[in-house]
């Protein structure tokens, strides 16, 4: 469209009456220009909270890690468990420890710190001091403290901010906790940090030294990994340095270490990002409809400005130019309101990614500005960018008289079945889109717009022939007004069907989420009824809501094997371990019923014969390992073990929520033989027939001898506990829905405000026939209802297509969990419910103001 | 072992402690900042008073005496030597173990070997005579899970991570240091008893009891070997000399450096001579040294007994400072004249302590026949005052 040019038309052309025309307009009209404003500021605060959700997360993550790692590039580290320290001494006597730093770690809290997760990092400071320099250059810090930090047991170092906010000066001593024991810490000294970003990673941080470390965690003889610094230009290094290596270590970047964690994270984050975007596609279909509004509202006016000699590109300008005081002001409005909502958002999202995937011991990372302009930029651009049809409209308005509006409504039915018809295309390449065999997330969810877009384009069409179907009922009930109001609607169809797409869009986004989370709530209860067999269960305290992988005092163990009143004591070991894809969460059972107590996706056999393999040396796979992976039953596992690489034979596939990252299931012997290891991380208990799980708790609370703090509940509430995370979880999908219906909300509000305004004259000459106040009530509240209910009718299919593409695509591919498609109607009447009452609330207003305008006043007013 | 050496003995522990602290401050690869040095010029020195200290004569016993002494605060192994190529290309080199505690003994462990009451510091210097290239290193470490120590039993060894000197023998030592870029492996033979300085072996520094040290030599270590520098690799032999000290102590005040003289004759004498840098100038009461026979026995020097004319300097284009760069020594009512140059200038390491070491050789009579020699000199106090800081 070369005629168009509005940049230059802006700058050198545009005559001062013209900027003088856009502004009165939009003064002109504060309410709309208002909605508008309201409407984008919205859109732009909700993308911008998630995303400065999803920014802090990812940020508290890295420092979290960077805390831990520092300057590392590699690290030395098990394939399970931990290092022996002898390796780090033979690295050093060896002469190839130049640049090596040992460290243990471990997450600690403590009541006076606060309670939070803390890092306990336990370093060598005499070879720490190119890794993390936390005791470096330019950090103040009292030298007096040297001395005890190295030689006195239990002394920690703590930032001076988060010393100072408890209440802790040097020379005190206070409790800290680890996996259940309370060890009692000496406070040597404080840190203070040269830089802030510095200072956030210190106040997730107790320093102290590697011994203390060793002692306060009982890792004792045994280190977590061995820091590394290779130069680049030397990679041969790192391949001489594994070589000499023992069995069951590992070598590898750091990069690869903290990536896979990201990862896990990433398909969160994404679908997070994606329903933000809703809230402001919403916001655009009120722009849009809003900007269309005030194009045909001033079409003679267009038409006079072209035959005055204003050229078409002048006329787009125009148009333009409102669209970038509605889109600067609302994105503005947006990124304050953002950051408002993100005080709640921040919160949930980390709290999710806490209980689903790591423990960041890195708090208030501040606002990433990063986050605000990508708000304020997409904000302003997708405001213009929606402008752009509307501006062309305009700009094509050819000078002298402008058309008749009824000419552009015979074109809007043409244009209805067209957008129809496109719709349908729209939807139909978007479910094309699932079809691409891929893990990426970004098809799946550009097919989900594309077919809500489809369904929002087929709504006019929808909408048509709802009305029309409507027509007698009404007519029936109201009498002539009764037929009057769809036939209104039908007639302005090119403003009223967007209006109800964007209404029916929002329900139909409430509809969709709250299917797909009933769907999921619904899958987990029956899942934790299958696989919960135990009446009691035993773990000890865990940051994480994931499966705890903190070893139980195994002077519990030797108690309950011999505890009265049991049937049975199955013990879990849960940990991670390395396998050339990467880290795994591993299970290792007891259960001799395990076969029994999964629901199986597939299978090689019938529960006995799957827990008969599983003893020979099978494994089974969580669903979301194995789509991870790709690997079914009949296929095998490669997993490194301290003797080298073996293959696991996989007997099994099973449906299992507990992470999105996935776990597998091995027979506890095989994992001692194999690993060595003989920690137990959780304990089911099975009472003998009659006894009172409760009662059983209670006697083991009290009965147990052993000096860590445990967490012993019975079933019932080990269930609440994890539909409680569940909820959590969710928490902030729901409230991403109830922004987005807020949006939607002012958009129908805007839109029907338009809409009545307009009709002023023909309401005015309705008034002078003799409509009285209540009919004139009566008549916009039964357009207003219509559209509500109508677009509450059309969100229901698109409600449903949403949840099952929420479902069987993106919740499938983000986090491979299939889940049970559970049709609740509740979500339905809600969804109309919403849909009506948003409508009705939204005709309130230009009802009143209608019904209490003079005909002579309304008539005159154009 | 004189007063003087102690002073420089226990200036050096100090010394320790100081790199140690500083250490921990900076990676090696950092530049010293402000922050760092107040933090390293203001150490708080550790409490003294639950330390052993060196309170009269000492009955020595060998290998033993050789390991560590963990009751007293500050302890080093001292090894330097000139070595040539059979075509006569002359190397020098120092290798270094110093020991300082910063608790008295034992180390409360709860368990964890790394636990440590013992910092590590260890110089490891080479100097190339005929490229006139000197290099050097520092390495620093706890005294603990095996990354550093040093010990008697059941052979003497004393090392920090790859860098050690153990016995493998009757009075044989295997020594090997290693950086990136050169190399040192050598097999030491003691050919003479051990020395002990001063009054068998103890030398009481100041009016104070207890502030002395006790003091052994090795002084005189044939050494073969081999030697690398980069991809070259030489076979090399020459002679090595080593120093073994511990105490509890802190120094005087009125001192700002030291010199220290550690000589090898062909006549089969050696000959320890060290000199304090005084403030005010004068002549320090507590300079002292050794005469060490052909046979092994020893003669002490009192500041009173011998005289140490400089007669070049040689400014160091890293620090600045200057030094003396060569000596005349006389041992007065003997006929011992000695003239003692570096084997080359630039022998100054620039350690948290910028210093002087360097091999010298030494031509001159002894007791009226012509004499020959080399030997290594240190020299503190030039590039900055020791004075204060400890």
């Amino acid at each position: 469209m070369k005629r168009i040019a509005p940049g230059r038309a802006i700058k050198t052309q545009y005559p001062r009456i013209l900027v003088r025309l856009g502004w009165q307009y939009v003064v002109h009209h504060a309410w709309q220009s208002f909605l508008m404003v309201l409407g984008i500021a919205l859109g732009v605060a909700v993308m911008v909270s998630i995303d400065l959700a999803n920014a802090s997360a990812s940020r508290a993550f890295m420092l979290s890690a960077e805390a831990v790692t520092g300057k590392a590039t590699h690290q030395i580290a098990p394939i399970s468990g931990m290092l022996d320290e002898s390796i780090y001494t033979n690295l050093r006597i060896s002469g190839n420890g130049e640049l090596a730093a040992p460290v243990v770690t471990g997450l600690v809290s403590s009541e006076v710190l606060g309670g939070a997760p803390l890092q306990l990092l336990g370093i060598d400071p005499f070879a720490d001091s190119p890794f993390r320099g936390y005791l470096g250059s330019g950090n103040k810090f009292d030298t007096g403290a040297l001395t005890p930090f190295l030689t006195r047991p239990g002394a920690v170092l703590l930032s001076a901010e988060l010393a100072g906010r408890s209440g802790l000066t040097p020379g005190e001593s206070f409790a800290l906790n680890f996996e259940g024991r309370t060890r009692e810490v000496y406070l040597a000294g404080t840190l203070a940090a040269a830089d802030a970003l510095t200072r956030r990673s210190l106040n997730g941080v107790v320093l102290a030294d590697i011994a203390t470390a060793q002692e306060l965690t009982g890792k004792i003889g045994r280190i977590d990994r061995i820091d590394l610094i290779l130069p680049e230009d030397e990679p041969d290094r790192a391949a001489a340095l594994q070589a000499d290596l023992p069995a069951g270590v590992r070598l590898e970047t750091v990069e690869s270490r903290n990536g896979s964690i990201e990862q896990m994270t990433a398909a969160f984050q994404l679908n997070l990002t994606a329903l933000s975007m809703l809230a402001l596609v919403v916001g655009l279909f009120l722009i849009y409809n809003t900007m269309t509004f005030s194009v045909v509202r001033r079409r003679s006016l267009f038409g006079t400005l072209r035959s005055l000699g204003v050229t078409r590109s002048e006329v787009f300008a125009l148009v333009i130019g409102e669209a970038l005081i509605v889109g600067v002001a609302g994105s503005l409005l947006g990124l304050g309101l953002g950051i408002l909502l993100g005080r709640n958002t921040v919160g949930m999202v980390s709290q999710t990614v806490n209980d689903l995937y790591f423990t960041t011991t890195v708090r208030g990372v501040g606002i990433p500005v990063s986050s605000l302009v990508k708000g304020g930029v997409i904000g302003v651009f997708a405001t213009l960018a929606t402008a752009v049809p509307p501006a062309v409209e305009a700009a094509l308005v050819e000078p002298r008289a402008a058309q008749l509006r009824s000419g552009l409504e015979k074109k809007t039915r043409l244009i209805t079945w067209l957008m129809g018809l496109s719709g349908l295309l729209l939807a139909g390449s978007g479910v094309l889109l699932f079809q691409i065999p891929t893990k990426n997330n970004v098809p799946g969810l550009v097919g989900t717009v594309l077919v809500v877009i489809g369904f929002a384009m087929l709504s006019a069409v929808g909408m048509r022939g709802l009305l029309m179907a409507v027509t007698p009922l009404t007519g029936r009930l109201f009498g002539s007004l009764g037929r009057m109001a769809p036939r209104n609607l039908v007639s302005t169809l090119s403003r009223t069907a967007v209006a109800v797409a964007a209404l029916m869009v929002a329900v139909a986004v409430t509809i969709g989420v709250s299917l797909m989370i009933g769907s999921f709530r619904h899958t987990v209860t029956v899942w934790l009824e299958q696989t919960l067999q135990g009446d009691v269960y035993i773990s000890a305290p865990s940051f994480t809501a994931n499966t705890s992988t903190i070893s139980i005092d195994p002077q519990v163990m030797e108690q309950v094997a011999v505890w009265p009143g049991l049937a049975r004591a199955d013990w879990l070991r849960s940990t991670v371990i390395e396998s050339p894809e990467g880290q795994v969460r591993i299970s290792a059972t007891t259960n001799p019923d395990v076969g029994k107590e999964r629901l199986f996706k597939a299978s090689s056999g019938n529960p006995d014969e799957i827990t008969q393999a599983l003893r020979e040396g099978s494994v089974l796979l969580s669903e979301p390992l194995a789509n991870r992976l790709g690997l079914t039953i009949g296929d095998t596992l490669l997993l490194y073990t301290p003797t080298g690489e073996k293959a696991f034979p996989v007997a099994g596939v099973f449906y299992d929520y507990a992470s999105s990252e996935g776990s597998l299931l091995i027979w506890m012997e095989q994992f001692r033989q194999i690993w060595g290891d003989t920690a137990v991380t959780s304990i089911g208990l099975r009472l003998l027939p009659g006894s009172d799980p409760d009662q059983v708790v209670r006697e083991l609370q009290s009965g147990l001898q052993t000096d860590q703090q445990l967490i012993i509940r019975p079933n019932r509430s080990l269930r609440q506990d994890v539909m409680e995370v569940f909820d959590r979880t969710f928490a902030i999908t729901a409230a991403l829905q109830i922004l987005a219906t807020i949006v939607a909300f002012i958009g129908v509000l805007s839109t029907l405000l338009l809409l009545q305004l307009e009709k002023q004259r023909e309401i005015g000459v309705l008034r002078a026939l003799g409509l009285t106040g209540k009919q004139l009530w009566l008549l916009v509240m039964l357009e207003t209802g219509l559209m509500g209910l109508t677009a509450g009718i059309l969100a229901a299919p698109t409600g449903v297509a949403l949840s099952l593409i929420l479902i069987y695509v993106i919740n499938l591919r983000s986090f491979g969990w299939t889940l049970q498609f559970d049709m609740n109607p509740g979500a339905f009447a809600m969804g109309l419910l919403i849909a009506v009452s948003a409508a009705l609330l939204a005709g309130v207003v230009p009802a009143w103001r209608l019904s209490r305008m003079e005909a002579a006043e309304a008539i005159r007013y154009e | 072992m004189s007063k003087t050496r102690f002073r420089v003995a226990a200036a050096v522990a100090v010394l320790v402690v100081l790199i140690a602290v500083g250490w921990l401050f900076f990676s090696p690869d950092k530049p010293v900042d402000q922050a760092g040095m107040s933090m390293v010029l203001a150490p708080a020195i550790p409490v003294e008073g639950q330390f052993a200290r060196a309170e009269g004569l000492r009955e020595f016993s060998f290998p033993l005496d050789h390991g560590q002494h963990p009751e007293f605060q500050t302890e080093w192994w001292y090894y330097t030597g000139n070595l040539q190529t059979v075509e006569g290309r002359r190397f020098g080199y120092e290798l270094t173990f110093f020991r300082r505690a910063l608790t008295p003994p034992p180390a409360l462990s709860n368990g964890s070997v790394w636990r440590a009451n013992q910092v590590y510091l260890a110089h490891f210097a080479l100097s190339d005579i005929e490229t006139q290239a000197f290099r050097y290193q520092e390495l620093l470490s706890r005294g603990a899970a095996g990354l550093a120590g040093a010990q008697s039993e059941p052979a003497f060894e004393v090392w920090l991570e790859d860098w050690s000197v153990r016995q493998i023998g009757n009075n044989r030592y295997a020594l090997s240091a290693n950086t990136e870029d050169y190399e040192l492996k050598l097999d030491l033979t003691d050919l003479k008893v051990p020395v002990l300085q001063g009054n068998r072996g103890y030398s009481q520094k100041g009016p104070e009891a207890g502030n002395a040290s006790y003091y052994i030599s090795q002084s005189r270590l044939e050494t073969s070997g081999e030697l690398r520098i980069g991809e070259n690799v030489w076979d090399v032999s020459g002679l090595s000399w080593m120093d073994h000290e511990f105490s509890t102590s802190a120094l005087s005040a009125g001192q700002v450096g030291w010199n220290w003289f550690a000589i090898q004759l062909d006549n089969g004498s050696e000959l320890m001579l060290f000199t304090l840098q005084r403030e005010d100038g004068e002549l320090d009461p507590f300079n002292g040294g050794t005469i060490i026979e052909p046979d092994g026995a020893t003669r002490m020097l009192s500041s009173a007994d011998f005289q140490v004319e400089i007669r070049e300097t040689w400014r160091s284009p890293h620090s600045g400072a200057e030094y003396p760069s060569e000596w005349v020594i006389t041992i007065l009512n003997e006929e011992i004249r000695l003239s003692i140059k570096p084997l080359m200038p630039d022998q100054e390491l620039n350690t948290f302590i910028t210093y002087w070491e360097g091999a010298v050789e030494v031509q001159g009579e002894w007791n009226g026949v012509p004499v020959n020699g080399f030997g290594y000199v240190e020299l503190t106090g030039y590039a900055e005052s020791m004075q204060g800081k400890f």
